[in-house]
């Protein structure tokens, strides 16, 4: 069933997904996702709420089977990750649970057994960040403190790959702040083995992104659209502003025009997101007006893009029409 | 990592080891024995409550360690912890274990401490009376595995979820059972098998569910495709699911005995109750047998029975075993028929239950003041009554066995059979007082006579005894012992050992009334008459069942000087033994009870069809089968059995056909729906239902290739083997 060989992954990539597939009952959550996170990058998964971002982790993590397809996770089949994989691995969930009967002394205790290599000064240094005491019981922390104490059994573990399941979720600026510094600092060294660091980070925060980040993974509906680099990310998907009225942008126009992501209307102009676009993309983009019944003299312009930008056109192509359509037979 | 595993488990669940002790404090504080003079059935009543307690408590710690793990972060950062899952699941097992054990053994240890230096001097107990509630206990403690698995399932809570509670409960029923009843051999060995079967198994199920199929919620379990390739089916989940099918069996065996065996044994077969059989003799000297019903008669005010029904135990049409049908006696007779003897209760000594309690035994109040006797491991024990001795606790004061008393070296064997037969004696030699000071006892080795004023014992006969009974003949007023022992039966005649004294006579009723004194009991003689060999069919039912219940004797004079001997199985038939003057068998007759009520027959032929062939058979072969004795049924009954048997079938063709049906509607592979289908045989029309039950509905899409519907976890069309479709590219991909 697989595609992957086992040599293929186990030097180049931390994950490799091949025809991922989860079902709950009759929804469909992760449309065969087929990807591979390199070793030594950090890796932002973004999408929206439901995209299907903390099914995918939780498959790579072995918390749940894949309906079907196979992910492999340092190399193993994460459906049986063994205890020597799962020491190099650095899990933080989403809402930074922690029991709430454990003193933060005893949550050391607990999290350092069974790993092998443990950073005491990590830890405690990390806690100190955060302002808090080891004898503190974990119930009595604030959000800010639950996550750093999370962030810190995690860290110290010395992980060579960390998986972050939104790790900024209902932080304060300064706790966020603090969390990414960490997470900048741990991403740029490496283990003690000498293994290049890796970090999947699913998060809503593009901000962040842009701050931490080497590659970017947008997911929509169960489906992996983007996954690429940043660079070439801003590159190939660019913003366009369309002098045109209102009925220049018809629905022919949407399927006449190649890579279009999103066509918004906007003070009176159109706002275009386009990914692959030609190398002459104003030719382009005018014959598409051209054959969708519009202006085909109509002035364009690119526009100033950020990441922010271009992710949001690209995560609000979920409740488009062609999303939708392509979608109607996703399962055959 | 399993000891941190293991301390966090058990810190999680410690909170309630406080509150389960006290709880079971208190249970075990109640059921302590308070006063010497009230026996209560602490073994008994104790075991049953902890089982009660016990499968809560495992319940609640099973769901307290697994409630959470519904919660994808509470999952996730425990799972993510570098160990093997089946670690984290066994750390939850031992703790557990540990912390139900904790719960029990304080109460429980000071229970026996206090019970062993109390009893039995001022309790009549025994801290072994405490053993078989450790024991059921024990066995409740399946509850967590199953809570585990219940939990784990990924099944609906209206559907099959709980369904895997069903076998703990059964299990911890058995142990129950099988604790406080007499089992032959291979019924101890079939309970242990089980209970160490599930003690096993039951566990490695519940960490297959944890480890396994928790991770799966959308399928149960994973399946051989019939084509292509295959999917890793974990070991234990098959064991998992040939476990919930046997536990279903058993709930549909145990249904249908309860829905289809009992009323068919009630209403093809006499129902006893508010009735009484006996024998009677009509005026020409032939025996009948009568159906007497109880009455409480206004103007005498006692109770008595009066002849309802009476039909007559023909002489043997043919020699040897002949089925003759019985022929009513008109009614204008049945008022002149005699009593033809008054015959006790058969006491059978048989097997014994493993654990012993206090069994209360009333002999009078003798001269000794000893006012109540209760029995423990074959030896009798008396106590002086508070109020006699003014003490402020009841003391034993002697004890009695086989060597007399004050001995405890040679208990009456066995211990729970030692039969007081005096009472037995003197019902039917009605006195207002009774004796008290001098009781009759029996056991499997032989008859005694006490006397507690003379503090002695003696032995009135040595020898091997099955069963024992006492038969009083009306008109000769004389005493008939008649001991049953392997395949022979010994009458005795009993006669007074003493020179000049006499045995005391059956009295008036106007005596009785007068409320006259009877002379004190002799010592007794038990003098051999005649000693016959039984037929297979007579003895072999008294050595094949542990209780023989529901047997009954009478032995009857014959006008030739011979003896009658008739045997009453389980309501069900009769067997006549003739006598002769010098011993010899002469004819033996079977004959069946007439039915008392008929039952509708429709109740009974709707009752059966609900149970699928397979188990009809088994319980129409217990009905009907040899080990009853019961030859094939009257002609009317067989008619209904064969209607009976025609409703199962239709019913069991249902069961195929539904169970076909389900297995379509839910896409399973040939092999399981052939499966299913010889299961339907045996479970009827409940398989449709543990297929649906069982085996979720995948959600199906249709085939790119072949237009036909597959489920979503093919890894190609089971059909046309087609791989699927790859992801359809919108142009906006930016890899």
């Amino acid at each position: 069933m697989s595609d992957l060989e086992p040599d293929q992954q186990c030097d180049r990539f931390a994950i490799h997904a091949a025809g991922l597939t989860r079902y709950f009952g009759d929804q469909l959550v992760v449309d065969r996702l087929d990807f591979c996170i390199p070793k030594g990058k950090v890796t932002a998964l973004l999408g929206l709420n439901g995209a299907g971002k903390t099914t995918t982790i939780r498959m790579a993590m072995g918390l749940l089977d894949p309906t079907r397809g196979e992910c492999r996770t340092l190399g193993e089949n994460s459906r049986e990750l063994s205890t020597r994989t799962l020491q190099r691995i650095g899990y933080l969930v989403e809402g930074h649970y922690l029991p709430g009967w454990m003193r933060v002394s005893a949550l050391e205790r607990f999290a350092r057994s069974g790993r092998a290599h443990w950073d005491a000064d990590r830890f405690r240094s990390l806690i100190e960040h955060f302002r808090i005491r080891s004898d503190q019981r974990v119930g009595r922390l604030s959000r800010g403190q639950r996550a750093g104490v999370s962030l810190a059994c995690v860290l110290a573990a010395d992980p060579e790959l960390l998986i972050l399941d939104d790790p900024a979720l209902g932080l304060d600026p300064v706790s966020r702040r603090a969390l990414n510094e960490a997470l900048v600092e741990f991403a740029g060294g490496t283990t003690r083995q000498g293994a290049a660091r890796t970090v999947l980070l699913s998060t809503h925060l593009i901000d962040d992104v842009e701050r931490i980040a080497d590659d970017i993974a947008v997911m929509i509906g169960g489906r992996l659209l983007v996954h690429t680099s940043l660079a070439n990310f801003t590159t190939r998907v660019g913003r366009w502003m369309l002098h045109v009225d209102e009925s220049g942008v018809s629905a022919r126009f949407h399927r006449e025009l190649h890579g279009l992501v999103e066509a918004r209307r906007a003070c009176g102009h159109w706002e275009l997101c386009i990914a692959n676009g030609d190398a002459d993309i104003k030719a382009q983009i005018a014959r598409a007006l051209e054959v969708g019944g519009g202006e085909a003299n109509a002035s364009i312009e690119q526009m100033e893009t950020s990441l922010n930008d271009l992710v949001i056109a690209y995560l609000s192509t979920e409740g488009s029409e062609s999303f939708r359509e392509a979608n109607e037979h996703v399962g055959a | 990592m399993f000891i941190a595993l293991l301390w966090k488990s058990f810190r999680e669940i410690l909170l309630t080891v406080p509150l389960a002790m006290v709880v079971l404090s208190v249970i075990t504080y109640l059921q302590m024995p308070a006063r010497s003079d009230q026996v209560q059935s602490t073994a008994s009543s104790y075991a049953s409550l902890l089982a009660c307690l016990g499968g809560a408590y495992a319940m609640v710690l099973g769901l307290l360690q697994t409630w959470p793990l519904r919660r994808t972060d509470v999952r996730g950062w425990l799972f993510s912890h570098p160990a093997p899952r089946w670690h984290f699941y066994f750390a939850d097992l031992f703790a557990a274990v540990a912390a139900y054990l904790l719960a029990i053994l304080v109460p429980w240890g000071i229970a026996w401490i206090w019970l062993g230096q109390v009893a039995p001097a001022t309790r009549p107990a025994s801290p072994w009376d405490l053993m078989p509630g450790l024991l059921v206990y024990l066995a409740a403690l399946s509850f967590h595995p199953a809570s585990v698995w219940m939990m784990n399932r990924p099944s609906s809570w209206f559907g099959s979820r709980t369904f895997v509670l069903a076998l703990p409960g059964l299990l911890t029923f058995l142990a129950f059972i099988g604790l406080e009843t007499a089992l032959p051999a291979w019924g101890w060995g079939l309970v242990i098998a089980t209970v160490v079967l599930f003690v096993v198994l039951y566990p490695l199920i519940a960490g297959e569910a944890y480890t396994r199929l928790s991770n799966a919620p959308s399928r149960v379990y994973r399946r051989r495709s019939d084509v292509g390739d295959n999917n890793d089916r974990p070991g234990f989940a098959r064991l998992a699911y040939c476990v919930a099918v046997l536990a279903s069996t058993a709930i549909v065996c145990l249904a249908a005995w309860m829905l289809v065996v009992v009323p068919l044994d009630s209403s093809l077969f006499a129902p006893t109750q508010g009735l009484i059989d006996d024998v009677m003799f009509a005026g020409d000297g032939n025996p009948c047998f009568v159906r007497k019903a109880y009455v409480w008669n206004e103007d005498r005010g006692y109770r008595h029975y009066e002849t309802q029904e009476a039909w007559l135990l023909n002489p043997e049409l043919e020699m040897f075993h002949e089925v003759s049908q019985l022929e009513p006696v008109e009614a204008n007779q049945i008022a002149n028929l005699k009593q033809a003897s008054y015959v006790t209760n058969m006491s059978w000594f048989g097997a014994q239950p493993p654990f012993r309690e206090f069994v209360q035994d009333y002999f009078g109040t003798g001269p000794g003041g000893l006012s109540w006797h209760p029995t423990y491991d074959g030896v009798y024990h008396a106590y002086v009554p508070r109020q006699s001795v003014q003490v402020e606790e009841d003391l034993l004061q002697v004890v009695m066995d086989r060597n007399g008393f004050g001995s405890t070296e040679a208990p009456f064997h066995p211990y729970h059979a030692i039969t007081n037969f005096s009472s037995a004696l003197e019902s039917h030699l009605p006195s207002p007082s009774l004796t008290g000071d001098v009781f009759f006892l029996a056991d499997a080795e032989g008859l005694y006579q006490a006397s507690l004023g003379e503090r002695r014992v003696e032995t009135l006969l040595s020898e091997k005894i099955d069963g024992f009974a006492v038969m009083i003949d009306p008109a000769r007023e004389n005493i008939i012992a008649f001991i049953l022992a392997g395949d022979t039966l010994r009458l005795y005649a009993v006669e007074s050992d003493e020179p000049g004294v006499a045995l005391p006579k059956r009295m008036t009723e106007e005596e009785h009334k007068r409320g006259g004194e009877r002379a004190p009991w002799p010592r007794l003689r038990f003098d051999e008459q005649i000693e016959i060999k039984l037929p297979p069919d007579w003895y072999a039912p008294l050595a094949g069942e542990p209780t023989k219940q529901g047997l009954t004797h009478w032995l009857l004079p014959r006008l030739d000087g011979g003896w009658l001997l008739i045997q009453q199985r389980a309501m069900s038939s009769i067997k006549r033994l003739d006598i002769d003057a010098s011993n010899q068998i002469v004819a033996r007759t079977s004959y069946y009870l007439p039915r008392a009520k008929p039952s509708p027959l429709v109740r009974d032929l709707l009752v059966t069809s609900l149970i699928p062939v397979v188990t009809a058979s088994a319980a129409l072969f217990e009905l009907a089968g040899p080990q009853n004795h019961v030859e094939l049924p009257r002609v009317t009954d067989r008619v209904l059995l064969l209607l009976c048997l025609g409703f199962v079938l239709a019913h069991s063709l249902l069961a195929w056909w539904f169970t076909e049906k389900a297995c379509t509607a839910r896409r399973l592979s040939i092999r399981s729906t052939t499966t299913w289908r010889c299961a339907s045989v045996f479970l009827g029309l409940i398989t449709p239902l543990l297929v649906l039950s069982f085996h979720h509905r995948i959600a199906s899409v249709s085939c790119h290739a072949c237009d036909r519907m597959i489920r979503v976890d093919e890894p190609r069309c089971p059909h046309c083997t087609a791989a699927w479709k790859p992801v359809e590219h919108l142009g906006i991909e930016v890899f």
